[in-house]
């Protein structure tokens, strides 16, 4: 027996599990006793005068799901506890104010939200990331969008879809990312090089397509919307349906699909130009306050026309066709897709389990299986007619690891290491001469990245990492081009056997080993006011088109080779950024500059024109420029003059140019834009917003301009093509208005280019064929439950 | 390529699936077979044209990928009869003669002819190919010669034209799958 000692105490301190933050206003119930207290700022809280027994802690969080916990025995010891801290997913506003999640403290981030994303449901995801700052697009058409970021796209932009990094976009510009914007929570810029997580080899910076998050609690939500647009006559349709339940289990499936017909310029029928898109998603795992596994399986497929009088035979189509200004195919409008015509199937299936500790330490493994299919038909005759002339398989599988060990004297680590293997196949049955060769690549990684927050008003991040990639090919070359191209005494050893059709076999075997590292700094100099400062050091090596690329593109008549001699790509940029993410008047601007060394670029060869040829086809060969400067700025302002009234505003401006003052291609010209959103009643849902876009005409421009003769009333005169100088600036308005119907029915009514003005973008590459689109009129109706 | 992993079992539940993954991941597809070998069989890279009149023998005009275009040397004031023809020569061994499907899909080939500079009259055949619509697609021709002159002949095979009634390249529409310029010379 001994005597109840009743003078003990519970002293704790309450953290938000995700951000070990102190978290306030946390209700604690000691059951026994039926004693309610809140943690005050700091988190913290105290129960005295208890006795030697066990007792049973409530704590409640109105934005958390209670947790209850068994305490042994009372003691002096601080004790630590943690809450999932989860923000009401329904509540967008909560969401845009303050939910944005950051995937590194120093980067300089761009973040569109889930309320905004909804806005381009209807559109691709490329158009809907123009929304950022710094980010343009390039266009083959208006269904295939490639996001530049800072004048770089392809293997310089790292895109990441729910932590997998996407790995079908390197296959030239007419490929856009295979991802459906529906289904996003969050979009996320991060400028620069911070983020070696996704790679050291990312000089424009990574692109984040983040999911939706779950709550621990039985809940059953979901959406559906349909809309229909005016331009191409375009129909959409897109549910979702999430199923929680408190221990933590979840699953959701959500679809989505688009068609539409042949578009519209102001003038006339864009013929051949409709798309066709489906996308669904699978996902079921397990989220409890410590672990999490989660399995994902995503498909998207899409079928796009390629204009029809973009296809091209000869030189001479290509010099008539700019020459006539405008396409030399109109066709009455049809839903019809016909060749040339891509389709691109995407498969991706991943597995992740995620571990965290209440030290704050956190481990993820994750494993996913890409399979990207990607066919292009041409018009083509006899047996071949419907046979694909270019048919493309690559799988990926990639592994990851990645620690983030406890917080100690100010000090966090995050470490990792990623395998990555490539199984890249080009079908035999095209019977076309592959346009990138069968290989196999595999890479290995590892980063280490020191995070340093000696005070809330100053962050310090250090990060190194290191790539080994190793990329083994076989492939075909004519003995003739390959004697052009001075390969043999070079690439002798390479070549595997002879062929009689008079082809070399050879077996090209690419090693690279990539250091990268970063930098960044984070200062507060008021309250919501940062300045950030980053520096990276970037190598990237060559990607397989690049290497290997050797085909014909119908769409411009060229011939795209690569370069076997090409050597990793070394850049280093900075990036200085001023923000204010608080308050009525916000704003970012960000000011970047780069150096790149060996910057690889398809450029016109010497001789321009195929001569073997006959000149029908234009040559463009890969090539390294020793030393390119890419610098710019991007500019976010946005004020709420009143809770009715609030005024947005963004620019960007780039300049690119090589050492010898040349300009470098396709740099987007500057852009202005400008939002003005309106609720004309108070507390009424009725949204009004007018926006306005600029585009300049870009000054700064190589000149790849070439001669044709032409055959005039049977005269033939020699006159320059031209297809280097940038079409004119524009300005496009638009017009929305959105409210809430009875029923809880969201209904949105957009106009595009209100005043159907007729532009060409610099970026578009049918800009020598055909003007842009015209007006289009979107209707959308969704219900979110 | 070999690799060992050691598996010890009891150390929470993840290591099964890793293992799998990982076993997965680095025996999977270690070599590649080697690929086939794929020659282009749609590329016009021989384009002949045979001319004839009442007094000669037939003469061929051949031109190769990356030869010069041979010059067709015509009598002045005088009627000949000619035919185009379009092969794939990239196998030497084993020429395919692609006027044969032209003619087969003759709804989506025209053969078009601009003169430059000399004095002829290009135009079809009574015994040329004709289409569904009963156009001539130009294969076989009549060339009526004038004074003596010199100039050009640009031919062009025209693929999918949206019309074949236009009187310039341009009006046709389609994509050209060949385009050459043959010097004439007439005397």
């Amino acid at each position: 027996m001994y005597a109840q000692n009743c003078d003990e105490k519970i002293f704790g301190v309450v953290y938000d599990l995700h951000d070990n933050l102190p978290l306030e206003g946390v209700s604690v119930t000691l059951v026994e006793n039926n004693s309610e207290i809140q943690t005050i700022a700091n988190g913290k809280f105290v129960f005295t005068g208890l006795c030697e027994q066990s007792y049973m802690l409530l704590l409640e969080h109105p934005d958390c799901v209670p947790v209850t916990i068994k305490v042994n025995s009372p003691s002096s010891i601080l004790k630590r506890f943690y809450l999932e801290h989860h923000l009401n997913e329904l509540e967008e506003i909560i969401i845009t104010e303050v939910g944005q999640k950051k995937e590194s403290k120093t980067g300089i981030e761009s973040n569109m939200s889930s309320q905004e994303i909804n806005r381009f449901r209807t559109q691709s995801l490329g158009d809907a990331l123009q929304q950022l700052s710094g980010v343009s697009g390039i266009k083959t058409g208006n269904a295939i969008v490639k996001p530049v970021v800072h004048g770089v796209s392809g293997s310089r932009l790292a895109i990441v879809n729910d932590g997998i990094r996407l790995q079908d976009h390197e296959w030239g510009a007419d490929h856009a990312p295979s991802i459906d914007i529906n289904g996003a929570n969050q979009v996320q810029l991060i400028k620069g090089a911070t983020a070696l997580k996704y790679g050291g080899d990312a000089i424009g910076g990574v692109l984040q397509i983040l999911p939706k998050r779950h709550l621990l609690k039985d809940s059953l939500f979901g959406s559906v919307s349909s809309a229909y647009q005016s331009q191409g006559r375009g129909r959409y349709a897109f549910a979702d349906l999430t199923k929680t339940y408190q221990a933590g289990n979840y699953f959701g499936v959500n679809t989505s699909f688009k068609g539409s017909g042949d578009l519209e310029s102001p003038n006339y029928v864009l013929s051949n130009t409709g798309n066709k898109e489906q996308h669904a998603k699978i996902f079921f795992g397990r989220n409890t306050i410590t672990q999490e596994w989660r399995f994902d399986y995503r498909f998207f497929s899409k079928e796009t026309g390629i204009l029809a009088a973009a296809h091209l035979g000869t030189i001479g189509d290509l010099a008539r066709s700019i020459q006539a200004g405008e396409p030399l195919v109109i066709s009455p409008w049809t839903r019809e897709i016909k060749n040339p015509r891509q389709t691109t199937a995407h498969h991706t299936a991943s597995f992740r389990y995620e571990r965290r500790m209440t030290n704050n330490a956190k481990w993820d493994i994750r494993y996913s299986y890409q399979n990207n299919n990607r066919k292009e038909f041409d018009l083509r005759r006899g047996s071949f007619k419907n046979q694909a002339a270019l048919d493309l398989v690559l799988q990926s599988h990639d592994l990851q690891f990645n620690l983030r060990s406890k917080p100690e004297n100010d000090l966090q680590w995050h470490s990792g290491f990623s395998a990555q293997l490539q199984d890249n196949y080009s079908n035999p049955a095209t019977g076309v001469r592959r346009l990138i060769p069968d290989y196999l690549r595999y890479k290995l990684g590892a980063y280490a990245v020191s995070e340093y927050i000696p005070s809330n008003n100053f962050t310090a991040e250090i990060g190194v990492r290191y790539d080994y990639d190793r990329l083994d090919a076989q492939k075909f070359y004519r003995i003739t081009d390959w004697d052009r191209r001075g390969y043999s005494s070079e690439f002798q050893n390479t070549i595997i056997s002879t062929t009689s059709a008079g082809n070399y076999l050879t077996q090209q075997l690419k090693e690279y080993g990539n250091l990268s590292a970063s930098l960044g700094i984070k200062q507060a100099l008021a309250e919501n006011t940062f300045v950030f400062m980053n520096l990276g050091y970037i190598n990237r090596s060559p990607n397989p088109s690049e290497l290997f690329s050797d085909g014909l593109h119908h769409a411009l008549a060229t011939i795209e080779l690569g370069e076997l001699r090409l050597k990793q790509e070394r850049a280093i940029k900075g990036l200085f950024s001023v923000e204010k993410n608080k308050g009525k008047l916000r704003y970012s601007l960000v000011a970047y500059w780069s150096k790149v060394s060996d910057y690889i670029v398809l450029e016109p060869t010497e001789e321009g024109i195929d001569q073997a040829r006959n000149s029908a086809f234009l040559v463009r060969q890969y090539r390294q420029l020793p030393d390119v400067n890419l610098s710019g700025l991007d500019a976010d302002i946005s004020y709420r003059f009143s809770e009715q009234f609030s005024w947005s505003s963004s620019a960007a401006w780039i300049n690119g140019k090589q050492k010898n003052g040349e300009a470098l291609i396709d740099i987007p010209p500057f852009n202005l834009s400008n939002k003005l959103t309106i609720y004309p009643i108070k507390d009424h849902p009725l949204e009004l917003r007018l926006t306005s876009e600029y585009v300049g005409e870009q000054t700064a421009f190589p000149d790849r301009n070439f001669s044709y003769n032409f055959l005039t009333d049977g005269i033939i005169s020699s006159a320059l093509v031209d297809i280097s100088t940038p079409p004119s600036a524009y300005h496009l308005m638009g017009l929305e208005l959105s409210t809430r119907i009875p029923l809880g029915i969201e209904v949105r009514l957009v106009v595009d280019n209100i005043f159907d003005t007729e532009y060409r973008n610099y970026l578009n590459r049918l800009r020598y064929f055909t003007a842009d689109t015209g007006r289009n009129l979107r209707l959308e109706l969704s219900y979110t439950f | 390529m070999k690799a060992f992993i050691y598996y010890s079992p009891g150390q929470g539940f993840w290591h099964k699936p890793l293992f799998a993954v990982l076993a997965i991941f680095l025996f999977a597809q270690c070599k590649k077979d080697a690929p086939e070998e794929i020659n282009d069989e749609e590329v016009i890279n021989r384009v002949t044209i045979t001319l004839s009149n009442s007094q000669n023998t037939p003469v061929i005009y051949t031109w190769n990928e990356g030869e010069r275009i041979p010059t067709l040397s015509l009598v002045a004031n005088e009627v000949y009869q000619a035919s185009i023809a379009f092969f794939d020569a990239s196998d030497p061994a084993e020429v395919e003669n692609i006027t044969e499907e032209v003619i087969e899909e003759a709804d989506e080939h025209f053969v078009f002819y601009e003169v430059s500079g000399a004095n002829l009259t290009i135009t079809s055949a009574s015994n040329d190919t004709v289409d569904s619509d009963g156009v001539s697609i130009n294969v076989y021709t009549q060339w009526t010669t004038g004074a003596p002159s010199s100039g050009v002949i640009r031919t062009y095979l025209v693929h999918e034209p949206t019309t074949k009634s236009g009187s310039t390249r341009s009006a046709l529409g389609g994509a050209s799958d060949v385009e050459l310029d043959f010097p004439v010379n007439i005397q």
